[in-house]
């Protein structure tokens, strides 16, 4: 069977298993349940001690709860990654055995949260470096021993940026270039910019 | 229980009339070949001192490596060992130094009742991400397009993630390969291996 939510791929047994463990819940308890669940997603924070309690609540004991943590986290990210819309996905939850209730109080909060999921989703995306700021500043060489003094004052540019690569280390890069090759640099990347905002 | 063939008993036949001194003698040096190399000045002068060929004292010394080899193959504690010899036709005094060798070889090998580890270690999967990327234009060309995927992949030996470009064609040959083994992993003749194997 072939699902949306998993990428047109099989659904993995272990989600199956959880269904029944789900539908023990009433939907308002599963609707709780799932806005704590995402809500742990998007602040990448662990509240144990309220899991804890809803846990006594409705008299789950360790093992269910972590893996009816794992299913809805499993649901609701790959959902957000293969952009599935709710409706969709509620089709699917109920072919998987989930109640109607339960698959639409959980799509309901899905929805309400899909822009942040996917932006946090972007960001975690693989991505080599990231500029994190830049500083440039604008020096006046004055003629140095042997040059004429003629030759006068040269303007440079020096710019400072700062990079955050993969392993989250910060590194700085400095550079200094003439006039010429400052205006050379804004043109290319004007240019880059242009073909860029003509795909989007 | 090890199986010699009768080419490896015969090297023996050399040790058999030695004194206890000398035999002791070349069961160290067996032993001390295994944990530092061959050394092959030890055969000339001893096949030297002895008036003997240098061949059969090669082969007696390596006979005796092949023994402690054996015994450390299928994990022999020293008990197990001098059972072993007994059909050889070492005699006692002999049999008693070489298991006490064997036990001090199993020290120096490091392991008392573990089997040798593997020589062959291979790399395994941990990681993969993957990012499409399409370059639209750069200096030299400025109306591109060209797709291709970076990939950061980890394995089990290093612990930095590498990294890679990918094109398309490569890409699709490599998910044809991977395929093809997954295929083979679910074949009638596979199957029926892993039978016999459990």
């Amino acid at each position: 069977m072939r699902f949306r939510f998993c990428g047109d791929l099989d659904c993995p047994d272990w989600v199956l298993a959880e269904m029944a463990i789900l539908s023990k819940l009433t939907s308002i308890k599963m609707r709780i349940f799932v806005a704590m669940v995402v809500k742990q997603i998007l602040e990448q924070s662990s509240d144990d001690d309220k899991i804890a309690q809803f846990a006594s609540d409705v008299k789950f004991d360790v093992k269910d709860v972590h893996s009816s943590i794992a299913v809805i986290h499993f649901i609701v990210s790959s959902a957000t990654k293969h952009t599935v819309s709710s409706d969709v996905l509620s089709n699917e939850l109920q072919q998987l055995g989930l109640p109607k209730e339960h698959a639409q109080a959980l799509c309901k909060v899905y929805s309400d949260n899909s822009s942040r999921l996917e932006e946090l989703l972007r960001n975690q995306s693989l991505r080599l470096t990231r500029m994190e700021s830049s500083q440039w500043k604008v020096n006046l060489l004055l003629p140095a021993d042997g040059q004429t003094p003629e030759s006068g004052a040269v303007p440079t540019v020096e710019i400072q940026m700062k990079l955050r690569d993969l392993e989250n280390k910060s590194n700085s890069v400095k550079m200094t270039m003439s006039v010429e090759q400052c205006i050379t640099l804004r043109h290319e990347l004007q240019k880059a910019l242009e073909m860029m905002e003509s795909v989007q | 229980m090890f199986m010699l063939d009768e080419r490896q008993i015969s090297h023996f036949t050399f040790l058999l009339p030695l004194s206890n001194e000398d035999f002791s003698g070349f069961c160290t040096q067996a032993q001390q070949f295994l944990v530092n190399g061959i050394n092959p000045k030890v055969y000339s002068k001893a096949a030297a001192k002895l008036s003997i060929s240098e061949e059969t004292i090669r082969n007696a010394i390596e006979a005796l490596m092949l023994l402690f080899i054996k015994g450390s193959e299928n994990a022999m504690s020293v008990d197990e060992f001098s059972n072993s010899i007994i059909n050889l036709s070492f005699n006692e005094e002999q049999r008693q130094i070489l298991t006490g060798i064997y036990a001090t070889s199993l020290e120096a090998l490091g392991s008392s009742q573990q089997p040798t580890r593997s020589l062959l270690t291979f790399r395994h999967f941990v990681n993969l991400e993957w990012r499409l990327e399409v370059q639209l234009c750069s200096r030299a060309l400025r109306n591109q397009l060209t797709p291709r995927v970076l990939i950061k992949l980890q394995l089990s030996d290093a612990d930095k993630p590498r990294f890679f470009h990918v094109d398309i064609p490569t890409l699709l040959h490599v998910t044809e390969l991977l395929e093809e083994a997954v295929k083979e992993i679910r074949s009638q003749h596979v199957r029926r291996v892993f039978r016999y194997i459990k």
